[in-house]
């Protein structure tokens, strides 16, 4: 095997993020449904529809474009992955994506979120922008509030 | 480090996320290597960008980065890398590290895009990921049961990325 000679690191510094409220979605969904695999649990929650409001966007979230897709894992961990599509208030489409965690036994849900906006479009900072966000499940199981924050 | 590095931002309704330090990575590289990509448009390409070491430090994990055990799969707007860390106790730990890269002038301040790099014009990269780990059951299995963000900066002579992940609480 080539060895190579790798140097100390010598910047130890933490690098300093910023965090900042950029709106939330409060989603209304349908009940859960959970299919045995043999990879686990696999849940869906088709997302219904929802609105989107907070300092740096607004919309909708167009009816029935997707849905949070969960495989629940033998740690007692579900991994997340949710796709959707948002109609903005000036009426351009974005997609939505997050990836995350879920853990039932604290409530915690967890996700980071990409998008895809038009390249000259007013959204456009969203492509190149990583979003970190929380989801809170009403305790009926028909609505799921995120909140995202930008990541600076 | 014994003061925990933290951020916090709060919602129009209360809700609140915040971040704490957990660890870092440095990532040492000796080639790029970059292929020109056909259907993204000018100016995008892919690349294979692979460790030749590293260091695991932080307050909640230290060891290595395994030479040439993964590679940064990156494409021109994200990356997409993946590797294997061995902690000090000898756990194996794979990070699959993805996220966004913007590029700066350094001069002036300015975003630039993702264009091919000049070695004339000095520019600085910044990234921002969110890693997934995968850990063996034992001391260091809590990374798989949270998500993190990261923020990572590129450096040259000698060629290297240092990675600063915080646990989303």
């Amino acid at each position: 095997m080539t060895e190579f000679k790798v140097p100390e690191t010598t910047t130890k510094t933490v690098g300093q993020v910023t965090l900042q409220f950029a709106f939330r979605i409060d989603a209304e969904v349908e009940p859960e449904q959970v299919t045995a695999t043999s990879r686990g649990d696999r849940l869906f929650q088709r997302i219904v529809g929802g609105t989107i409001s907070g300092p740096l966007l607004n919309g909708t979230v167009h009816p029935r474009s997707g849905g949070e897709f969960g495989l629940g894992r033998s740690d007692g961990a579900i991994e997340l992955n949710t796709h959707f599509m948002a109609r903005t208030e000036h009426g351009e489409m974005l997609y939505v994506t997050h990836a995350g965690i879920r853990r039932d036994a604290d409530g915690y849900l967890r996700f980071a979120a990409y998008f895809d906006a038009e390249g000259d479009g007013p959204h456009a900072w969203l492509n190149d922008t990583l979003v970190a966000g929380s989801g809170k499940r009403a305790p009926d199981g028909r609505g799921i509030t995120f909140t995202y924050f930008v990541v600076g | 480090m014994n003061t925990p590095v933290e951020v916090t931002a709060t919602s129009d309704t209360g809700e609140t996320l915040t971040l704490r330090y957990a660890f870092s990575l440095s990532l040492f590289f000796n080639e790029r290597i970059r292929i020109a990509s056909a259907y993204g448009g000018e100016h995008t390409h892919r690349s294979y960008v692979a460790p030749i070491g590293g260091e695991v430090f932080g307050p909640r994990l230290q060891g290595k980065v395994l030479p040439l055990a993964g590679a940064d799969y990156g494409c021109s707007r994200g990356f997409d890398a993946h590797y294997m860390l061995q902690a000090d106790d000898g756990a194996l730990i794979y990070i699959r590290n993805r996220g966004l890269m913007r590029r700066w002038d350094l001069d002036t301040g300015e975003p630039l895009p993702p264009t091919a790099p000049n070695p004339d014009r000095p520019i600085r990269r910044t990234m921002r990921v969110a890693p997934f780990f995968d850990a063996p059951k034992g001391p260091h299995e809590w990374v798989n049961r949270a998500v993190f963000i990261g923020h990572g900066h590129r450096h040259v002579d000698p060629d290297h990325s240092i990675f600063t992940y915080y646990e989303v609480l």
